[in-house]
């Protein structure tokens, strides 16, 4: 299961209203390479598959890849915005470690 | 056989040759490149057919796993590694292919490498395959799927030939070059091996372990780096050596040069005392520092 916080949904709802894409959904992935040893990537995504995991958080739809769902369930995604800047972090309990900016992790 | 002071004297003015036993990785798929790029310290998406590129693969907490040459051939990126590595740092790379369209081969090779100054006028008749490969610090080049006999009598007509081990050393050390499994490895960060400037880009995008380089480089001091000695005899590898009663080092590997009897070593020594000019203790009788290795403020000519 992946999830969003409120502050996620709502900032995920903003830039897509924002591109004119409708009710798009959310791929979710994780990619090889980064600081920490994988990179978590986010991109809007109607392009479905059967490998797909489907989950709906904060009015979302959110799709996941099989493998990148052995690194990312149980993952809550927030917004946040700060004086060191503003993102999305990802809060995986998977991730043994996590780079300085938080973009990637090692698993 | 040339004695090893003519050899490395060929790899130094001419070109020396030698067939090395390597392992060699391909990576294809469209996502080679740019995955690639995340896995190793330099940049392969600038790379053109035909380059090279010399580059590390580090742990995440930034530590040399291997050295190895990326080869651009057409779609595909050999990557070429010592061989004792091969098993290891293809599992390495295997584990980071997540969903991306990246296909790893692995098998073992052997390469002819011509190393010295002549050494890219071997492909001047054509039919030879060579990639840039500095292997002992006098420049060079790898040639695949040649012929070794061949590849000599052409380094013969340049005034070189062929080199052993002995004869591949000695020039090595003469020039200060750094060899993987010897003076660094798997508890080395690059910097320390004086590998930042040829084997790191610092201005592409993320690659495993690059906060702990980029920090070391920008904000860190480094505890240790790896130089160059000279002395009157050779110490052994593994031997420590101190500083007015106190360890500040350990020997790496050495020669003793046949020309003069005196001592090439390479070792790794605390920061603070690596300084050329600096003598230490070592078992065998003092040992100057030359040069630190990597450092781009010193002036590398012999």
């Amino acid at each position: 299961m992946i999830s969003l916080t409120a502050q996620a949904g709502d900032k995920v709802k903003e830039i897509r209203e924002a591109e004119g894409l409708g009710e798009q959904g959310l791929r979710v992935r994780v990619i090889g390479g980064g600081c920490s040893g994988f990179t978590y990537d986010l991109f809007f995504d109607d392009d479905i598959n059967d490998m797909d995991s489907m989950f709906e958080s904060e009015g979302i739809k959110l799709c996941i890849d099989m493998m990148s769902l052995q690194y990312l369930e149980g993952t809550e995604i927030d917004y946040v915005q700060g004086l060191h800047g503003a993102g999305f972090k990802f809060l995986n309990p998977k991730a043994k470690a996590t780079c300085g900016c938080g973009s990637s992790f090692s698993a | 056989m040339a004695s090893a002071i003519e050899q490395a004297r060929w790899i130094q003015t001419s070109v020396g040759v030698r067939a090395l036993d390597l392992g060699l990785i391909r990576v294809t798929g469209e996502d080679a490149r740019v995955w690639l790029n995340g896995q190793v310290t330099n940049d392969v998406v600038g790379a053109s057919d035909g380059d090279t590129v010399y580059a590390l693969c580090l742990s995440s907490n930034g530590r040399i796993l291997s050295d190895l040459h990326v080869l651009v051939r057409g779609d595909a990126l050999e990557l070429l590694v010592p061989r004792a590595r091969l098993e290891e740092l293809s599992a390495h790379l295997d584990r980071y292919i997540v969903m991306e369209d990246v296909d790893l081969a692995s098998r073992c090779v052997t390469v002819i490498s011509a190393q010295g100054p002549r050494a890219s006028e071997l492909l001047e008749r054509g039919s030879l395959e060579g990639f840039s490969a500095d292997r002992v610090g006098w420049g060079g080049i790898d040639l695949l799927e040649a012929d070794l006999d061949a590849v000599v009598a052409r380094a013969e007509e340049l005034g070189g030939g062929s080199v052993s081990a002995d004869g591949w050393e000695l020039a090595r050390l003469r020039a200060g070059h750094p060899a993987w499994g010897v003076d660094f490895g798997a508890k080395t960060f690059p910097q320390e091996a004086g590998l930042a400037h040829s084997a790191v880009s610092f201005t592409k995008g993320c690659y495993v372990g690059q906060e702990v380089v980029c920090m070391l480089e920008n904000r860190g001091q480094l505890r240790r780096r790896l130089v160059q000695l000279r002395g009157p005899a050779l110490p052994e590898a593994g031997a420590g050596l101190t500083y007015e009663g106190k360890e500040v080092g350990t020997v790496c590997s050495g020669v003793l040069d046949p020309e003069d009897g005196s001592a090439w070593v390479h070792a790794v020594v605390k920061r603070i005392h690596a300084e050329p000019g600096v003598e230490l203790e070592a078992p065998s009788g003092l040992v100057t520092i030359r040069k630190v290795l990597g450092s781009r403020t010193q002036d590398s000519a012999l």
